[in-house]
């Protein structure tokens, strides 16, 4: 039996190092949207919440090293699911910056698909942020077997179109985006699809309390910037018909953990987006650089006690 | 019998009694059980008719020992989806000292290897495409509705058979041997041949459960034909409480009878001979063999005889192209490697098709051998599915 078992062992381990090697000659970046998130060592900083941060913030431009660890509205609403996941990221024994992204989706469930809202029927379940045990590991071959989407083969075969870079920043660019026919095409059919989102879409009074319960865990060792980032002027219309009440519910949640809450969807004509709700590669730059701006400017002020 | 009839079947009585009622009229109020059907209850349930209509006919003496028959019933290899062990071959060796054996080990290791072949890189790559299709089937072109139907056939192949292997193999990794499964099935010249090398456990139960008692074919042609009718009907029935299944088992049957008459008309006519022929039938013989499978499995698959028919219709009066925005085709030229995989699934097949079974290469030398393991699992790495779909057979 030993010596079967070390004909075994000598065979697993041939074809786990050649599955290690073959891996790590992939460029990390060209994996998919989600990968090189699960690759880096855990951060004391961290943008987190969804697509909009995913893309729309650029870590590069922040005057502080952070990890973008944002992901999608499917994968990432505030919920049990992600909390743990940001507590596996996140470092939790020194201080820095935790930059929230909110907007009305991340706090809503589909009452298609959930009629009773059941959060072991939320979207998120199932999904690769609740299937992953291991955020931190390089390569990380529990993501390429259990969460990305196809088989290995796929690494060589279709890189993926995005550009994930190693700070977590999605990089989404390509001519559909730099094409006005081709843009113009995206956005319809962005607005119809989200007409028909909002419609089914409802706020999660559980996802609210695990929204809360992040901010309380947070708030004493990092510091924590609620952002509701920019969008089009179209998509600021059917969220605020869709919850017009977001902005007041953000500013409660946000005096009572005691952090800023920095609203920009006032300003949503000033930015462009690709498909009316992504900031679009040069308008995530200058964002980034502006919300820096605003947060160290509001450090530097006097608070009203002194 | 009372527990699989009660579980798996009360709700599809009940709604189908229900439905009878509306169509006359009625409005009736009914209430379906709202339980979990019991893992491998269908499978558990007919070995322990098999150990109990043995007794009955004195063909096995009963068991004594209840360890050995709680292990028999609940065998955790083959529980949930068989295959459908005989009491007189797999209860014995539960009395039998158990020693390990390393060829008998490296078997079982090849059997899983092959099993995990079956399952992850052609039942699961092919159940993506499956679906995509299965569920768009009124919005896709006629090229796609074909490829549904013949990547349906190869995904239930593999993901069935994979299971099989792999509990085969688990099996004898602790030194049990269990019953073949499936030896081949595609490479059937004929329906008979087809159900020969089917579900092996499933269609021999059948044959010495029901169809023998019930007469077989010894009691005239008619009285042979409802038997079999019986037989694929009642098969049909144990695979799900939905009528999509006993349509798939009717289709079996009336194969079997066209099959039934070929044969006849063949036996009185003058007999040929020449290689050349005889390959040549064998081939038309398995192309349409594979081909009215591949179309019952339709059935098998879909939600509902609606459906099945639209799905049918669509083979054969929808456009080849262009219908619509076809996302079935898009999804299959996204996955399209499956097809390589599939032909050489069945080139190596036909290769060891006097094999047990295709990973059966232990009379080669050993840099042959280790070559092909290296082969198949790389192969299982690089191409298989990890993050989709329990086994088919367990809703079973």
């Amino acid at each position: 039996m030993v010596k079967f078992l070390l004909k075994l062992g000598s065979f697993c381990m041939v074809v786990a190092i050649f599955v290690i090697v073959s891996v790590l000659s992939v460029p990390k970046n060209r994996v998919d949207e989600f990968y090189t998130r699960f690759t880096t060592p855990k951060a004391n900083s961290l943008v987190i919440g969804s697509s909009r941060a995913a893309q729309g913030f650029v870590p590069e431009e922040w005057p502080r090293p952070i990890s973008n660890f944002a992901f999608t509205m499917a994968n990432s609403p505030y919920g049990e699911v992600y909390n743990r996941a940001i507590f596996e990221k996140l470092e939790m024994t020194s201080a820095g910056d935790v930059i929230v992204e909110v907007n009305p989706l991340t706090f809503s469930f589909d009452t298609v698909e959930n009629p009773l809202q059941d959060d072991a029927l939320f979207a998120e379940k199932g999904k690769h942020l609740d299937r992953m045990h291991f955020f931190n590991n390089d390569p990380n071959l529990e993501y390429l077997f259990t969460s990305f989407d196809g088989p290995l083969i796929k690494l060589w075969a279709e890189p993926s179109k995005y550009n994930l870079h190693e700070d977590g920043w999605l990089e989404v660019g390509g001519d559909a985006h730099v094409d006005p026919i081709a843009r113009q095409v995206t956005i319809d059919k962005a607005k119809s699809n989200y007409q028909k989102v909002f419609l089914t879409k409802r706020l999660s009074q559980d996802r609210i309390a695990a929204f809360r319960e992040l901010l309380a865990t947070l708030r004493p060792i990092k510091n924590v910037h609620l952002v509701r980032f920019p969008v089009s002027p179209e998509m600021l219309k059917l969220e605020h018909d869709y919850c017009p009440e977001f902005d007041s519910l953000m500013e409660t949640m946000a005096n009572a953990a005691g952090i800023d809450y920095l609203n920009y969807a006032k300003e949503s004509d000033v930015y462009v987006t690709n498909d009316l709700h992504h900031l679009n590669k040069k308008f995530g730059r200058l964002f980034t650089k502006k919300l820096s701006e605003d947060i160290d400017q509001r450090a530097n002020q006097p608070s009203i006690e002194n | 019998m009372g527990a699989l009839a009660f579980f798996k079947y009360f709700n599809f009585f009940i709604e189908s009694f229900a439905s009878v009622l509306s169509s006359a009229g009625l409005q009736p109020n009914i209430h379906t059980l709202e339980i979990l059907l019991p893992v491998g209850i269908s499978f558990y349930t007919f070995q322990t008719l098999s150990y109990t209509i043995d007794i009955y006919r004195n063909r096995l003496e009963p068991e004594s020992n209840l360890i050995s028959f709680a292990s028999y019933v609940t065998f955790f290899p083959q529980l949930v989806a068989g295959p459908i062990e005989r009491a007189a071959h797999l209860l014995p060796q539960f009395s039998t000292e158990k020693r390990f054996d390393a060829q008998v080990a490296s078997e079982g290791l090849r059997y899983m290897l092959w099993g995990f072949f079956m399952k992850l890189v052609i039942a699961d790559n092919a159940a993506i495409i499956v679906n995509e299709i299965f569920d768009t089937y009124d919005a896709v072109s006629g090229t796609s509705l074909y490829f549904g139907a013949l990547l349906f056939a190869f995904q239930i192949y593999g993901d069935f058979a994979g299971y099989s292997y792999i509990a085969i193999g688990v099996a004898k990794l602790f030194g049990f041997d269990l019953m073949t499964n499936f030896r081949y099935p595609y490479l059937s010249t004929n329906i008979s041949d087809f159900w020969r090398r089917w579900h092996i456990s499933l269609s021999t139960w059948f044959r010495d459960y029901v169809y023998i008692p019930l007469g077989g074919n010894r009691e005239g042609l008619w009285k042979h034909f409802r038997n079999l009718f019986l037989t694929f009907f009642i098969s049909g029935f144990w695979h799900g409480a939905n009528w999509t299944f006993l349509v798939w088992g009717t289709i079996h049957w009336s194969l079997y009878v066209i099959e039934f008459g070929i044969e006849r008309l063949r036996s009185i006519l003058p007999p040929t001979s020449g290689n050349v022929y005889l390959v040549g039938v064998r081939f038309i013989g398995w192309g349409i063999t594979f081909l009215l499978v591949t179309v019952a499995w339709v059935f098998f698959r879909a939600e509902s005889i609606d459906v099945a028919l639209q799905y049918t219709q669509g083979l054969i009066f929808r456009p080849l192209f262009a219908y619509g925005d076809d996302a079935g085709l898009m999804r299959l030229l996204e996955s399209k490697w499956i097809i390589l995989l599939i032909l050489i699934l069945l080139s190596v097949e036909l290769l060891q098709r006097n094999k047990s079974f295709v990973l059966d290469v232990k009379t080669l030398p050993s840099w042959v051998r280790y070559s092909i393991y290296y082969l198949v699992t790389m192969v299982i790495l690089f191409f298989g599915k990890f993050n989709s779909m329990e086994f088919i057979y367990f809703q079973f």
